[in-house]
């Protein structure tokens, strides 16, 4: 080590400078650690979350009108009327208000035994709806029709497979399916009415917790109602509405005085309790966030107060020739090593934390990987790197005022 | 290349300074030059030799170092000159009192790839300061620390040396072996040499032109 760099070394392991240096790093080391394991735990529970979305988005509902002896007696049989549309569209946060399409004839699907399955030989009649397809998430999905095509694409609710698996499957000593098995299956459609018929081969292109129905696309929907339909065109009984924030007491008060049902409710609250989950956890890493800034302040008061004590001999240096970068070079190099230190030692508290959660979401049954991610760890180096470059322009800039004085 | 000196007048002086003197005329200090600037308290000795090093800055007129006007120079094209051109002892001789006297030179060497500890230490043993260099500079006397200042400031090469009352604290016979280690310098280096003083017992060679400011 040069005597210019022990010279200014020595200055920065002055006692009198070294309790509010700990306070900084300590700080630093707290708001990373934070940032670390909440960024951590945010991608792990999203991930875990991901895993669990629904076809239809969480900004969605699925509305019907009570069925009721009243109702049922009067006729309307709880469709909906234009009004009702309209009210709910003026509803506060609805920004989209679509209905359900339901099928104007007779449908029977015919699972053939075999196909590569154990499932047995089934004919079952169905009924089909559809929504417009904007309301649907389907990203990975393919979900298009066009009159001429063979193959139907279908999404049913995953309370059918469970049904089937856990029920039907059991009871008859039946093996059961998985939903990518199932989704590999084609099977017969048989459509009939208006004195027509027609056969396409099904599939099932996904699965929706939040949908009690059968879905097919609108365009499949229009075209086959016209095709082999009464011509009649029945109101709604079922709404599709899209929400900023689907469980808001004013549309939760709308629905109770209109008597309107919501179709997997309690899913609805589930998916409400994970974004306020991912909130919880934003808001500390929010908080960590603010830790780390104002350790900066710290380490940047830091350098301000040991430049000011170490004034006299950064004059002294630069009068001998020696260049501002080369001052403040030795200190800069001593706060990279305290914080890199500071990162590596939070890192290290941050996977190990997660590695606790990991144990702690495995005992719970869910899947998440040991090892903390990638994203997370590159957040934590990247703020590191901002503490480092801010505290170091602070410095630089405190000598260089020293030296111009 | 020179120093050029255009009718610099240094803020404090702005009143007291005569016509016709150093301060209100151009002058210039070109390499071999030996100036001795010999004044009473309070005419500026201090002030020029702090302007000419680049540490005061409030002045009118306009200093040119090597063809480069002074006030346009960065704090980097300073600490270059201060490397490789311009040397200086101050009045108040800017040791680094917690560190030692060899620890101060080598500061100093530690610049210039060329200059050996060696050299710097051979210097201080011509003036009798070996058996002091690795005491803190904070324990020797005023003159031990005035013969360290000195040769640091000859730790480097060099074109213009400043000597800001070089010997003040120094007897007879040390400001003598100090004088001649820096003519001995100077000359090695062909550079300028300006030395201020309150009087003329410096034992200054022929060469030196005296000065009024």
């Amino acid at each position: 080590m040069s005597a210019g760099a022990a010279l200014l070394n020595r200055l920065i392991n002055s006692s009198g400078s070294r309790k509010q240096l700990w306070l900084a790093l300590g700080g630093a080391f707290a708001g990373l650690f934070l940032m670390g394991a909440c960024s951590q735990a945010y991608i792990t529970f999203n991930r875990i979350l991901s895993k669990q979305k629904d076809l239809l988005g969480a900004d969605f509902l699925v509305v019907n009108k009570k069925v009721s002896l009243l109702n049922t007696i009067s006729g309307s049989a709880g469709r909906f009327s234009n009004e009702d549309i309209k009210a709910l569209s003026l509803l506060q946060g609805v920004s989209n208000v679509g209905a359900f399409r339901s099928s104007d004839f007779k449908v029977r699907a015919h699972f053939q035994a075999g196909l590569g399955t154990d499932i047995p030989g089934l004919t079952t009649d169905l009924f089909f709806e559809s929504v417009p397809d904007g309301f649907l998430e389907l990203d990975d999905v393919h979900w298009e029709w066009q009159p001429g095509d063979a193959e139907l694409p279908l999404i049913i609710p995953s309370d059918y497979l469970k049904m089937y698996n856990f029920g039907f499957a059991r009871g008859q000593g039946l093996p059961i399916v998985p939903e990518s098995v199932l989704k590999s299956i084609r099977f017969d459609v048989l459509i009939s009415g208006n004195g027509k018929s027609g056969y396409y081969k099904a599939y099932i292109a996904g699965f929706t917790e939040r949908v009690p129905s059968v879905l097919v696309p609108d365009a499949f929907l229009e075209w086959a109602n016209k095709e082999y339909g009464s011509g009649s065109n029945p109101r709604p009984d079922r709404l599709i509405i899209a929400a900023k924030d689907p469980a808001s007491p004013a549309i939760s008060r709308f629905f109770s005085e209109h008597t309107y049902e919501i179709a997997g409710g309690d899913k609805l609250k589930t998916s409400r309790i994970n974004t306020l989950l991912l909130m919880v956890l934003s808001v500390v890493l929010t908080l960590g966030f603010l830790v780390v800034v104002l350790s900066l302040l710290g380490l940047i008061q830091f350098s301000q107060i040991l430049a000011f004590r170490a004034a006299r001999d950064i004059r002294v240096l630069f009068l001998l020739g020696y260049p501002p970068g080369m001052i403040s070079a030795p200190i800069a190099l001593a706060f990279g090593r305290m914080l890199a230190g500071v990162a590596v030692v939070s890192f290290l508290a941050s996977g190990m934390a997660h590695y606790f959660m990991y144990r702690f979401l495995k005992e719970k049954g869910f899947q998440a990987s040991a090892w903390p991610s990638w994203e997370s760890l590159l957040l934590m180096f990247l703020v590191a790197a901002i503490l480092y470059g801010y505290t170091l322009v602070s410095l630089r800039r405190s000598v260089r005022s020293i030296c111009r004085e | 290349m020179a120093l050029i000196f255009d009718h610099i007048l240094p803020a404090p002086l702005a009143d007291s300074a005569v016509d016709g003197s150093f301060w209100r005329s151009r002058s210039e200090v070109a390499a071999g030059r030996h100036l001795a600037i010999i004044a009473a308290s309070g005419r500026g000795k201090s002030t020029l030799v702090n302007i000419a090093y680049g540490i005061r800055h409030d002045y009118s007129g306009a200093y040119h170092i090597d063809g480069k006007k002074a006030d346009t120079l960065s704090l980097e094209d300073w600490s270059l000159l201060r490397q490789n051109t311009m040397s200086c002892v101050f009045q108040d001789l800017k040791l680094f009192p917690q560190l030692s006297a060899r620890q101060n030179l080598l500061l100093k060497c530690q610049l210039n790839e060329g200059i050996k500890l060696s050299e710097a230490e051979a210097m201080a043993e011509r003036l009798g300061m070996n058996a002091y260099l690795d005491k803190p500079c904070g324990q020797l006397s005023m003159g031990q620390q005035q013969r360290i200042a000195v040769v640091r400031a000859l730790c480097q090469p060099f074109r213009y040396l400043f000597l800001d009352e070089p010997t003040s604290h120094l007897d007879r016979d040390n400001t003598k072996k100090v004088m001649e280690l820096v003519m001995e310098q100077a000359e090695q280096q062909k550079a300028a040499v300006i030395i201020t003083g309150l009087d003329q017992d410096y034992h200054l060679p022929e060469s030196f032109e005296q000065l009024t400011i």
